[in-house]
């Protein structure tokens, strides 16, 4: 593994750790706040390399290209599917997704036959996959405050 | 309900019943519900062994005893005895559930050798049966001509599959609802004329309601990713600030109440999506997220995410799953990505 994927990739676990604290799901989403379930990390990332393109005069398709996807978690079956749209090569991230992912665990939408989605996306899994498991238990010890009474699971812990 | 109801433009008519549908008959017709694989797979059969019983006064005893020695697991939804369709006034017992020699060398010769009623059956023989219960009329039918099966209709699934789900009064208000995103889909300023609305069936009330924004500068604010914003715009959230005049004005203000509101509406909870085109797979899983209710489209795509290229609605695995039909105003919603010039 490249030095320079493992400092990104720390990089990536500190900021997932920061929304820990603030109550959002370790991966640096906003599902909460903008009471939109898309706002995935992922997705987030791509609108601010959009938003980092228009303001430096960039094509953001050129940027898109040279980037990297580091993310705490296998992205899931809708962000493999951004991911290809905006024609990211390649994603590194730390364990598997069992619930939604979009890189083989549920379904392989990085690498299947759907051209008019975009080129195929390349993953490397399993990079620091403890700290990610880790970071994903001590999220689920808490509970989502921001669901409706009714739809809150209590957790027995 | 009364604030989301505010959300929604002027044109906007609050009941189906009372307007006047004017199109032609063939309009009318039911959607199609798009249904798990395992409900329209085709016969198939599995070879077995059987035994004749020769003496019919014992076929009591017969069963009882195999049943006890030899009993079926993987095939538990055929009777174990029929009456030989071919032979009149002979019976035919289910022995073995698998065609393996060395049933007849092992298990069977033991069988024989220690119980007497056994006499009374004929030497094993194969005969073809089928694989897996039937799940549907059609394939209970096409199983009973090969060996009597157990059969518990579901009366919802045999509605959908015969397209008399909805009522009247329901198809109308579907097909309004496809029409409204018909017409958002044509408002487009881009090439791409896809539209999506997202209803409130309870209250018949359009919370959302999108073109598709892709060939804009976001690739990925398709038409679905964009009323799934919206909603939450509504519930006083959402992220994507929209100019273009194809995503309808939500008025945030008359909206607002909800925020705070612990008790409104969560996400797309209860929600139908009417889009003209099938979804791809990052749309139809953000409807996942979004616990969307019903989803119904109207054109096919190959690659599409719910029913051509995958049926994700029904994957295994994923927490919420929603019903989808499909062919709703389906030439109409065709002719919107043939017409692209």
């Amino acid at each position: 593994m490249d030095n320079e994927h493992i400092t990104w990739m720390e990089r990536t676990f500190d900021l997932a750790e920061e929304a820990l604290k603030s109550g959002e799901v370790p991966a640096g989403n906003e599902v909460n706040e903008t009471k939109n379930a898309t706002r995935h990390a992922e997705i987030v990332a791509i609108d601010k390399v959009l938003k980092f393109s228009e303001e430096n005069k960039l094509d953001s398709k050129a940027v898109f290209r040279q980037c990297v996807l580091y993310v705490t978690v296998e992205p899931c079956i809708m962000c493999a599917g951004a991911l290809r749209q905006v024609e990211i090569p390649l994603v590194i991230y730390g364990c598997a997704n069992d619930r939604f992912g979009g890189c083989g665990s549920i379904l392989p939408v990085h690498s299947a036959e759907l051209p008019s989605l975009g080129p195929s996306l390349q993953c490397i899994s399993n990079v620091m996959a403890e700290r990610a498991i880790q970071l994903l238990k001590d999220f689920y010890k808490g509970e989502n405050l921001n669901a409706p009474e009714n739809k809150r699971k209590v957790k027995n812990t | 309900m009364e604030e989301v109801s505010n959300c929604s433009g002027n044109d906007i008519s609050s009941s189906c019943s009372k307007k006047q549908f004017t199109g032609e008959p063939t309009l009318m017709k039911q959607p199609e519900a798009v249904l798990d694989d395992v409900y329209y797979r085709s016969l198939e059969l599995v070879d077995i062994f059987v035994c004749t019983i020769k003496d019919k006064k014992k076929t009591s005893e017969i069963v009882k005893n195999i049943c006890k020695h030899l009993p079926l697991e993987k095939l538990s939804h055929l009777k174990r005895v029929r009456s030989n369709t071919n032979q009149v006034d002979e019976l035919q017992i289910i022995v073995a559930e698998n065609y393996e020699e060395d049933f007849l060398t092992n298990i069977w010769s033991d069988l024989c050798e220690n119980n007497a009623v056994y006499c009374h059956v004929s030497k094993p023989y194969m005969v073809k049966v089928p694989a897996l219960p039937p799940l549907t009329r059609q394939q209970y039918n096409n199983a009973v001509q090969y060996w009597p099966c157990s059969f518990h209709e579901d009366k919802r699934i045999t509605r959908l599959l015969n397209r008399s789900f909805f009522n009247a009064e329901e198809v109308k208000c579907i097909h309004k609802n496809m029409e409204e995103a018909i017409s958002v889909a044509k408002s487009s300023v881009y090439k791409l004329h896809i539209g999506a609305v997202i209803v409130d069936p309870k209250s018949d009330t359009i919370i959302a309601k999108s073109c598709d924004l892709r060939q804009g500068k976001h690739p990925l604010q398709h038409a679905v990713m964009v009323a799934i914003d919206q909603v939450a715009t509504v519930q006083g959230g959402g992220m994507w600030q929209l100019s273009d005049k194809c995503s309808n004005n939500l008025q945030k203000e008359t909206c607002c109440k909800e925020k705070g509101d612990k008790t409104g509406p969560y996400l797309c909870t209860g929600y139908d999506l009417y889009v003209t085109a099938e979804p791809c797979i990052m749309c139809a899983m953000a409807l996942v997220h979004s616990r969307i209710s019903r989803v119904f489209y109207g054109s096919p795509h190959p690659e599409g995410a719910l029913g051509s290229k995958y049926k994700l609605h029904v994957q295994p695995g994923i927490n919420h799953h929603y019903e989808v039909f499909c062919g709703v105003l389906q030439d109409h919603c065709h002719k919107l990505m043939s017409d692209i010039t």
